[in-house]
């Protein structure tokens, strides 16, 4: 993964913009199209695509600030982003809170509406908005973005710590994630016991990694370079985990997958990060950036351009993909759900997401705030 | 022209020419971005109104199966005559391989009262829905009654619910020694409700407060059915079931436990037609309620009267004793 840091790597971007446009597409509700998504071919998802990339990211940007202006600044500089993303995770609140009205308007006659149990919100406001706020009440499709918060308030002092000894910040990550698979460590808890779906002190792990490979990027460590029988190996996984997930959908195969791989593999900890999921994604890693090379003919076929940009303006897509979902909703329950209508919510969904993305990115080339190539070896233009 | 990405700036125009604009490339290039992406939506767009219409007649066909669902039948599908013609699944959800012992031996023992405990996230001792409408345990309890009527001879079947109403999975296992045990079940269905989905609940938390539970009931030898949380587009839509799910195949898996698909059997149900399930219309939500519990009621018994009949007759009973009849199906 070795990336010359005066050029800008548009696989970051790429991936990003891949993983917004699966996360789209999966949060579409009973889609045959999300059948086709990453996560229906393997153990890992979108969610580890964009926590892997967002540690190599943050890295790169804050890592930068932290040489140039110092501890206290670069501290300051991750608490602002956090803000905003907070910012953004109450605005899709909103949204999600909208979707909730407008379904319990809709169906408010209906005889069953105890059973979708989802009025007990609007019971009890005020303790439902303060839980909101405090990120414990959390919708559970949008989790994605309280554990990104979470991922970079502990950024600062691993970047810190990385600048005296990277090892000892991988230990020390392995560790922890060590103690959550073994004795369920978990963080935030909330009164009652509550914690979040996505566990930060699991998939910190994933984070870490992320800033590890930004550091090492111009070093080309040992590690990280290519290995044909570690290339093998990561196929190897890549194909059992291909097996068993299309085997979830063959009843004989699942019978089967149940009775000789089931007690060892399972449960597939999701909340956790738990290690076929890790091992899984790293193993598409590696195999990808070895053959996705930066100057890769992929990155020139027509399709990619949308999904860079979507890439390049992550927090912006992101919440606009959550809102577009909601939308898809609202049309497929008015006007049905034939595959036809289904692919061309979709299509019509990552057609706008991309536009919103083109024009921000004519708008931010305009606005001349930032230079768009990169003025120096540590500075390059990335989005967060 | 193959766009050859050495720089940032050379990679964006060679996109662009990629794309093959039916406008000018000149003009996208001088900078004038706001053509180009008018340009870029009104192709999407009219690409994506051309599919539309292409595709509408397929639209019409799909959105007219949902009308069936209304004109249920002569036989009244709604009214409790479900059958294997309208509740039928696919094979994978229909399979029946795991064996239910005590039940087999609790029918056998003519001292032995049948109880059957329906543990969910519902109120205890409701049997009906807050509609009114008959909820399935009570259609369950006529069907294996009637099922099993050779067996039972005298002895009354009793189906009793136990639960809290939107009750997580841990609460619903801690009802397990209060008040289901008691009742001195010969089986349990334990029904998994959508709570913790709706809370967010990390997954190892949901296994392990099942996992006690199964635990607690596999020790006083009480056969278990565990049965998936319901479907509905709409919850779906804001929460997601699917970790939750996996989770509970995986479980039942592990410990060879008879599980009812009953989200999947829904969501085949209504792509088939027999419900709408995205209607605002009172009469046709009523309508797919019913048919639903009508439809779980016929399908949880075949999974009772099914793991029963896969218990092997004990050798010891009487080796010249005339076939028994099967129980219907």
């Amino acid at each position: 993964m070795v990336a010359n840091a005066s050029r800008r790597d548009l696989r970051l971007d790429f991936f990003r913009g891949l993983a917004l446009w699966f996360i789209f597409i999966d949060h579409v509700p009973s889609s045959r199209i999300g059948d086709l998504t990453l996560r229906n071919f393997g153990f890992s998802d979108a969610t580890e695509i964009f926590v892997f990339i967002s540690g190599y990211t943050a890295a790169l940007v804050y890592g930068g600030s932290l040489t140039r202006r110092g501890v206290l600044f670069m501290s300051l500089e991750v608490l602002k982003r956090c803000w905003q993303l907070y910012a953004a995770h109450i605005l899709v609140f909103v949204f999600f809170i909208a979707q909730i009205a407008w379904v319990s308007v809709r169906f408010d006659n209906a005889s069953f509406l105890e059973e979708l149990n989802i009025r007990e919100f609007f019971e009890n406001p005020r303790e439902s908005i303060v839980s909101a706020l405090l990120l414990h009440y959390r919708p559970a499709n949008l989790d994605v973005l309280p554990l990104y918060i979470a991922l970079l308030l502990g950024l600062a002092p691993v970047l810190w710590l990385m600048r005296w000894s990277r090892t000892v910040v991988l230990v020390l990550s392995v560790a922890v994630w060590v103690g959550v698979q073994r004795y369920h460590w978990a963080a935030p808890v909330y009164q009652g016991g509550d914690t979040w779906f996505f566990n930060p002190l699991g998939w910190q792990l994933l984070f870490v990694i992320g800033i590890q490979c930004a550091a090492a990027r111009n070093e080309n460590p040992a590690w990280l370079r290519w290995r044909p029988w570690l290339g093998w190996t990561a196929a190897a996984w890549l194909l059992f985990a291909l097996f068993v997930s299309v085997g979830w959908k063959i009843a004989a195969v699942n019978n089967w997958i149940e009775v000789w791989i089931g007690p060892w593999l399972y449960p597939i900890d999701k909340s956790d990060l738990g290690i076929a999921r890790l091992l899984h994604f790293l193993a598409v890693a590696y195999l990808v950036t070895h053959y996705v090379s930066e100057r890769s003919a992929v990155l020139g076929w027509p399709i990619v351009g949308p999904i860079v940009r979507c890439g390049q303006h992550s927090l912006y897509i992101f919440c606009v993909g959550i809102s577009l979902s909601f939308v898809a909703h609202f049309v497929l329950v008015e006007f049905g759900r034939g595959i036809p209508m289904q692919i061309a919510v979709i299509v019509g969904g990552l057609a706008l997401m991309s536009a919103v993305a083109y024009q921000l990115q004519w708008f931010r080339e305009r606005s001349g705030a930032r230079p768009m190539a990169p003025a120096s070896a540590e500075e390059p233009q990335e989005s967060r | 022209m193959k766009p050859s990405p050495a720089r940032y700036r050379e990679v964006l125009p060679a996109v662009r020419q990629a794309v093959a604009m039916p406008f000018s490339t000149r003009r996208v290039a001088s900078g004038c971005l706001i053509a180009g992406l008018v340009a870029r939506f009104l192709r999407f767009a009219l690409t994506f109104l051309a599919v539309s219409l292409a595709l509408a007649p397929a639209m019409a066909t799909q959105q007219s199966a949902p009308a069936h669902a209304n004109s249920s039948g002569p036989d009244g599908l709604s009214k409790g005559n479900g059958s294997a013609k309208h509740c039928a699944v696919p094979d994978d959800l229909a399979a029946i391989e795991d064996p239910l012992p005590g039940m087999a031996g609790a029918l056998r023992d003519s001292k032995v009262n049948v109880t059957v405990v329906v543990l969910g996230p519902q109120e205890s001792g409701a049997k009906h829905a807050v509609s009114g409408a008959v909820a399935y345990p009570a259609r369950l309890q006529a069907r294996l009654s009637e099922g099993f009527a050779a067996e039972l001879g005298d002895r009354r079947l009793s189906i009793e619910t136990v639960g809290k109403a939107r009750g997580s999975v841990g609460e619903l296992a801690a009802l397990i020694d209060k008040q289901v045990l008691p009742l001195k079940p010969v089986l349990v269905i334990w029904q998994v409700g959508r709570t913790d989905a709706r809370r967010g609940n990390p997954p190892y938390r949901f296994d392990q407060s099942l996992a006690e539970g199964l635990e607690r009931l596999r020790e006083q030898r009480i056969d278990t059915i565990l049965m998936e949380p319901s479907y509905h587009p709409q919850f779906e839509a804001l929460f997601r079931t699917e970790d939750y799910r996996n989770h509970l195949r995986w479980l039942s898996g592990n410990r060879d436990l008879p599980l009812l698909r009953r989200y999947d059997m829904i969501e085949h149900w209504q792509s088939k037609g027999l419900l709408d399930l995205d209607s605002a219309d009172k009469d046709v939500q009523r309508e797919s309620f019913d048919i639903i519990q009508e439809c779980i009621a016929f399908q949880a018994a075949r999974m009772v009267i099914g793991g029963v009949a896969l218990v092997a007759k004990p050798v010891a009973q009487n080796p010249i004793e005339p076939n028994r009849v099967e129980p219907k199906r």
